[in-house]
């Protein structure tokens, strides 16, 4: 078999392919639809339902999986956001649902405008660093080992941001074992953002720790103040 | 036939011995390889971390015998600013360096002290043009105490390429901690075992400081104990501000775990808990300190002294949101009038289930930054469910507020482009721990929002901030 077109054919031919291949391009372009477009809900698949995922992630919502699949936890994550934001609890994406996210996970601006970034970026630290050391403790709890980094960054003992503080050699067991690594319930964000408001239940306290389980003669010989949770806070 | 299927079994075992023995052999090359390349990578980070500190200090170190001998303020300025720049990126090496614990390092406090101390006179250079004999004093006595840690650290620095020291000293090997083998001492520690605190013991500590060190950390933990014998710096400035030693602000007389307890019911009804049974739970030990009572959810803290709420946080569970920020605040501040106080808002922050806001004191007309309640507010109901007036206690208490500028006056030390959108009178807290009686304005120039702070009294610039719109309110920067 021998294919033998002429010039003519050859062109209708390139003509097809082109077009069926600019059709192809045209559709996995539309699929790639933006956030809003459409309304979400449990069972929705593709990178919409990922951008939603990440953004409810970005205020501190636990979504699971950042995966693109609209399950359960992300279902439920939706409805904690529009539980708290006075939404309709549907746990679906909605129009007015995704307006808020994305006016939540928007930048922040200058008076004119100007778009200055989102100024937010040691929360996540600050609540990773919560969740490993107090996972488990009563919310005041939970934001007076906050306040203590907070308070560490006032003291002249100490570095004087919240990322030298967390990761000075030491400083947290649980950074030294890697538990900084997991990933922070939303109790811990919560925790994060009142202590970098300037919450401090702990009364000035830079140190802490498990009487039960901490037999460091240095920690127990600091002035103690007082005693949340299962913790002691000290000076 | 019995003696060939052993055979056989026994040919297939040693094979699967010898296939399984070069397996494991080939993945413990492979790991060692792996760890010794991850080992060298974080070496290189813990030695780029001394050899920075060795050269930040070195560069303060020198700017400070150059700042004391300039003579006008153009120069004087830079090399605070010099100064300032060098020892706050010390800090941050220092904490860089691998630790065996954590403790308080005299090093740390002093170079901090330092970069406290450059700010304040890189600002005050700059206005008044010199600094005053006991300034000069100070400071000459700070690059006395720099000049002995530089050389510290430098020897230390030396030592640690002659000898290759290791970082921190030894702990007790796998036999050691078996109890087979010897403890080795560790000789620059003065404690017996790797990790155990010496810090607090004067004896052990003053040993350490006669010997050579066997680790970095060790070095740097003589260092430290090389410097207490030195009497605290007089200097103590910006320092500290998350602990107030003397609270201004606090009721006098004292009172008993019973009046705590009224007090916390009384507060409680006030909130709109009519039969609140609030329990003592725990004490606490700090100038502001006293009782800390519990009722189901809430947690409040009741001064020993002037016996008033300096803390109240209610943990209840968040309903759906039912209202829009200014009515939450409303409501909020109804029930901070209803507990006595009258503040001014001046800050929110939109946290979803609730608000928190700030408010502070107003004297004639004045706004007093300093005593500063914070309030948090469910988004619900509006219910006030925390209360945090630990600063305004702490720093609360009379001021003679006498200016001396006229507004107009003030107004003419602002940019030529800054457009006024609001002005008052206020109290702010600056540099040194201080307070100053400014006018207060806020407005716009280059397309931002900016407070800008003109003392009342000598009219200088003292603070200016820059308002940044979030998704969740005013940000001030």
């Amino acid at each position: 078999m021998k294919f033998d077109l002429k010039n003519k054919d050859r062109n209708k031919l390139l003509a097809v392919l082109s077009i069926s291949l600019f059709l192809c391009l045209a559709l996995a372009v539309s699929g790639q639809a933006a956030l809003g477009d459409r309304t979400l809900s449990p069972g929705s698949k593709g990178a919409e339902v990922k951008e939603l995922q990440k953004k409810l992630l970005q205020i501190g919502y636990q979504v699971g999986k950042v995966d693109g699949v609209y399950g359960k936890s992300t279902t439920e994550a939706v409805k904690r956001f529009q539980k708290n934001r006075g939404l309709k609890v549907d746990g679906m994406a909605g129009e007015k649902t995704i307006a808020e996210l994305k006016k939540l996970t928007g930048e922040s601006t200058t008076s004119s405008g100007k778009k200055v970034g989102y100024k937010n970026s040691d929360v996540q630290l600050l609540a990773r660093c919560i969740y490993a050391e107090g996972r488990g403790e009563p919310y005041i709890g939970q934001v007076a080992i906050g306040a203590c980094v907070m308070n560490r960054i006032k003291s002249s003992e100490f570095p004087n941001s919240i990322a030298a503080i967390i990761y000075q050699p030491k400083a947290f067991s649980a950074v030294d074992d890697g538990q900084i690594n997991l990933s922070p319930d939303e109790t811990a964000v919560k925790a994060a953002k009142e202590a970098m408001s300037g919450s401090d239940p702990t009364g000035g306290a830079v140190f802490y720790f498990n009487p039960e389980k901490t037999k460091n003669k240095f920690i127990w010989s600091r002035p103690q103040i007082k005693k949340i949770g299962k913790h002691i806070f000290t000076r | 036939m019995k003696e060939n299927t052993k055979k056989r079994i026994l040919a297939w075992l040693s094979l699967t011995f010898f296939v399984a023995f070069g397996l494991s052999l080939a993945w413990g090359i492979y790991e060692y390889r792996l760890l010794n390349e991850q080992k060298t990578a974080l070496d290189n980070q813990y030695k780029r971390a001394l050899n920075d500190l060795v050269t930040d200090v070195n560069e303060m170190e020198t700017s400070m015998a150059k700042a004391k001998v300039a003579n006008g303020p153009s120069l004087k300025v830079l090399y605070f600013g010099e100064i300032w720049k060098s020892s706050d990126t010390a800090v941050n090496r220092f904490s860089q360096i691998p630790s065996d614990e954590i403790g308080i390092s005299y090093v740390e406090t002093l170079v901090n002290q330092i970069a406290d101390f450059s700010k304040s006179m890189t600002q005050k250079v700059a206005a008044t043009g010199t600094m005053n004999a006991n300034e000069a004093k100070i400071f000459d006595d700070m690059h006395q105490r720099i000049i002995e840690i530089n050389r510290s650290l430098q020897d230390l620095s030396n030592q640690y390429y002659a000898e290759n020291l290791a970082w921190i000293d030894k702990s007790p090997g796998i036999w050691e901690k078996l109890g087979i083998g010897k403890l080795i001492q560790a000789t620059a520690q003065g404690g017996e075992k790797g990790g155990d605190p010496n810090q607090g013991d004067p004896e052990a500590a003053r040993q350490a400081g006669e010997q050579t060190p066997s680790s970095v950390r060790g070095g740097l933990r003589q260092l430290d104990t090389s410097l207490q014998k030195y009497p605290p710096l007089s200097y103590k400035g910006d320092l500290d501000k998350h602990y107030v030693e003397k609270p201004l602000g606090l009721p006098e007389g004292v009172i008993d775990e019973r009046k705590a307890i009224t007090v916390a019911k009384d507060f409680l009804h006030k909130l709109g808990f009519r039969d609140a049974e609030p329990q003592v739970t725990g004490h606490s030990d700090s100038p502001l300190g006293g009782f800390n009572l519990s009722f189901k959810d809430a947690y409040l803290e009741i001064s020993k002294k002037g016996g008033v709420v300096t803390y109240y946080r209610n943990q209840r569970e968040l309903n759906e949101r039912r209202l829009d920020v200014p009515k939450a605040i409303e409501k909020g501040y109804a029930a901070l009038k209803k507990l006595g106080w009258d503040l001014v808002v001046t800050s929110t922050e939109d946290l979803d289930s609730y608000v928190m806001v700030e408010a502070v004191a107003q004297d004639k007309g004045v706004r007093i930054y300093p005593d500063k309640v914070r309030m948090t507010i469910a988004m619900d109901n509006g219910e006030l469910i925390g209360f945090d007036a630990n600063a305004y206690y702490a720093y609360h208490h009379d001021r003679q507020l006498n200016k001396k500028l006229s507004l107009a006056e003030a107004k003419s030390k602002l940019a030529k482009n800054f457009k006024i959108i609001e002005e008052r009178l206020a109290v702010i807290s600056k540099i040194g721990n201080e307070e100053a009686f400014c006018y207060e304005f806020r407005g716009t120039a280059f397309g931002e929002e900016y407070l800008i702070y003109i003392d009342a009294v000598d009219g200088s610039e003292v603070k200016i901030s820059r308002v940044v719109n979030t998704p969740r309110g005013k940000l001030i920067q």
